[in-house]
């Protein structure tokens, strides 16, 4: 029942939103939304561990990434606004922006929700149909590329989950897989076909791999986190993301309950490695900075990968390290949407004085890649510290040797582009052209980045509760 | 009868790899709406029918009529008849798609399962992989929609093949089809081909680093 008024509230809005086309008038709907997203994640946390049916369950996992997705949603919208402000777009493309964005909040909070594998696919791929609208949001010819290809290998990727789908409930029949409803499932499962169910495995995580950015298909994730607009660019790599991290987490911990088990987290570990790889490798030679971010998110994602791969405390650590990261990443995010406002570029070599030129703006940056680049006291520095201590424990040292000396070579590079942004001189004609944008428009990512600080130095103690109860077996 | 359904749609997969015309290749995925159509109405006579009646009319309507002759709609507008010439020849990929039947038959006949009927499952892998073959082998926006649909209607004959035990598969499946085909083809389409005259995904490049 619940549900169905949180649903139907979030398409009464969205509805509500695409028909009032003015701007002033949107933005009382926008912010009543986001009340009701945060007012329905703060129900969920009363209600820990309710059924509703056998197809939604709200265990501790979903929510934390609803809660993460709630405050991630204020400053979205917030954003959202001052991007349309500098735009001036037409009012139907407008309307059609907040309508996409409010139902691409909604599919998401029933992904973290489902209890069912089928469920959870087929809400997933309804993201996909929402994020496409808002890709293509700028209508230009490289937006039309980027969707294309997001929308195309998308579904082809989530065609093949549905089929890893399929195949693994077929290879768990008569053994206590209850048609693939993620709570009911036996802790002590028979596999009546490895091979099935080894191909089963490997293809959902490759589907959901587009969802949460690591390989094998995330490059047209980083064609498209380059293209849309900022405020979207930073929920698809941090909620997005957490929808795929959502979903390969609940098929691997049924993986945990097989004798399969070690040769599924082999799988991940080569995936996460990868990732962290090809990120370090492509951001070597990156021109654009919302590429260099968006490779940053790779990197990112693919240490969750490796911490799903590890088990143990490494499951704390992620979750928790996706908590920091979300926060972080879209605030990024956000504060790079006014660095293309002012500099009119996307490209490295046209930016630079921007401490000058726009100091809170320039502070959010260092503070945000302080946060970012793991460096103490940001959060991201303990949850990775407890990620390679765990792998270290189960004797994988050398692999937490290569990755430590790729996450060198990101830091190393990620270091010298932002000395750029923030530094770097500028000709007396180019500085002419440059408008800077108004300090309170940092004002939004300045509190998220505070807000995420806080939470490195002093997670609160139901957090803590609530990743512990996520984590059990 | 069934086999005779699932023999036919091996043969439009070979007719598909080596044909040059576009119109005819369009025919072929009416065939294979049709095929799909006779399946459902041989395999899922035990699951509830109102499902059924879903499941029939997704065949029938949409894959057999409404998305081939929509995209002859466009073949006409943007008057092309022929492939340009693709990544893999005729003869080439006749070659591959042989490879890929009998790869899957022999996999389809070692993954013994009680559950599955081999043919099927080899149909429905042949289908899947030949639409991403034809996706990674041709140049056309156009081709590669078609390789879409191709890569669809194995997956729609796998849940099929599993429906009388996952009458959900077979549901979600036909989700996924209408959702994403009417995004695919509906939005994307029509844009691109206003925006990119020939269609070519060679145009498709601007997007590096």
């Amino acid at each position: 029942m619940e549900l169905i008024i949180y649903f139907s509230g979030v398409v009464f809005w969205a509805l509500l939103a695409f028909l009032i086309r003015n701007r002033k008038g949107q933005i009382p709907v926008a912010a009543l939304f986001v009340l009701w997203q945060l007012s329905f994640s703060g129900y969920l946390f009363t209600k820990l561990n309710t059924n509703w049916t056998s197809y939604f369950k709200n265990d501790a996992l979903s929510v934390i990434f609803i809660s993460v997705l709630s405050i991630t949603a204020i400053f979205t919208m917030v954003n959202s606004f001052i991007y349309f402000q500098h735009r001036n777009e037409k009012p139907l493309i407008r309307s059609i922006y907040l309508l996409a964005l409010m139902l691409f909040f909604g599919c998401m909070t029933g992904v973290f929700l489902s209890n069912n594998a089928g469920l959870l696919w087929i809400l997933t791929e309804a993201t996909t149909l929402a994020i496409a609208v808002l890709i293509y949001h700028e209508r230009t010819i490289e937006s039309l590329e980027a969707t294309w290809k997001y929308v195309f290998v998308s579904t082809i990727g989530l065609s093949f989950s549905f089929i890893g789908i399929i195949l693994l409930d077929l290879s768990l029949k008569g053994s206590g897989g209850v048609d693939l409803f993620f709570s009911s499932i036996n802790h002590s499962l028979l596999i009546n076909n490895a091979i099935l169910f080894q191909s089963a495995f490997l293809l959902i995580v490759i589907g959901f791999s587009i969802k949460m950015e690591v390989f094998p298909l995330h490059t047209v994730c980083v064609d498209a986190n380059s293209i849309a607009p900022s405020p979207i660019s930073a929920l698809f790599s941090t909620s997005l993301a957490n929808v795929g991290f959502v979903a390969i987490f609940r098929f691997f911990k049924i993986t945990t309950y097989t004798p399969m088990h070690a040769w599924a987290s082999h799988v991940l570990y080569i995936i996460g490695a990868l990732s962290i790889l090809y990120a370090a490798i492509y951001m070597i030679r990156v021109k654009n900075y919302k590429r260099l971010v968006a490779y940053s998110s790779i990197e990112h994602m693919g240490l969750v990968a490796l911490g799903i791969a590890t088990g143990g405390l490494a499951w704390f650590a992620v979750i928790l390290h996706l908590i920091y990261h979300s926060f972080t990443k879209s605030s990024l995010f956000f504060q790079l949407s006014q660095l293309i406002q002012m500099y009119k570029t996307k490209k490295l070599m046209g930016v630079g004085r921007y401490f000058k030129l726009n100091p809170l703006g320039g502070m959010v940056f260092l503070l945000a890649f302080i946060l970012i680049l793991g460096i103490p006291p940001s959060g991201m520095f303990f949850t990775e510290l407890m990620l390679f201590k765990t792998m270290i424990e189960q004797g994988l040292l050398w692999l937490v040797i290569v990755i430590v000396l790729l996450l060198t070579i990101i830091i190393w590079i990620f270091t010298k582009q932002l000395f750029r942004i923030l530094f770097k001189n500028l000709g007396q004609q180019q500085l002419s052209t440059i408008q800077p944008s108004p300090w309170y428009e940092s004002i939004p990512q300045l509190v998220l980045l505070l807000f995420t600080f806080y939470l490195s130095i002093q997670p609160p103690d139901f957090l803590i509760l609530l990743i512990q109860q996520a984590v059990l077996p | 009868m069934g086999m005779l359904f699932i023999l036919l749609f091996f043969v439009s997969l070979f007719y598909i790899a080596i044909s040059g015309r576009l119109f005819t290749v369009l025919n072929l995925l009416i065939l294979q709406g049709l095929l799909l159509f006779g399946v459902a109405i041989i395999e899922l006579n035990e699951i509830n029918i109102v499902n059924l009646l879903i499941v029939l009319l997704e065949t029938l309507i949409f894959k057999a009529w409404f998305m081939p002759n929509y995209l002859k709609k466009v073949v006409n507008r943007n008057n092309i008849k022929r492939q340009v010439n693709p990544y893999i020849s005729g003869f080439n990929s006749l070659i591959i798609i042989s490879v890929i039947i009998i790869g899957n038959l022999i996999f389809a006949y070692y993954i013994q399962n009680t559950f599955l009927k081999p043919a099927y499952i080899a149909a429905a892998f042949s289908g899947i992989l030949t639409g991403l073959f034809l996706i990674i082998s041709r140049k056309e926006i156009l081709m590669h929609l078609v390789g879409y649909v191709v890569l669809e209607n194995g997956i729609v004959l796998l849940s099929f093949s599993v429906g009388k035990e996952m009458p959900f598969a077979v549901n979600a499946g036909i989700l996924l089809d209408i959702l994403i085909s009417v995004l695919i083809f509906g939005l994307f389409i029509n844009k691109i081909g206003k925006m990119f005259e020939d269609m070519d995904i060679t145009k498709l490049t601007s997007l590096s680093d």
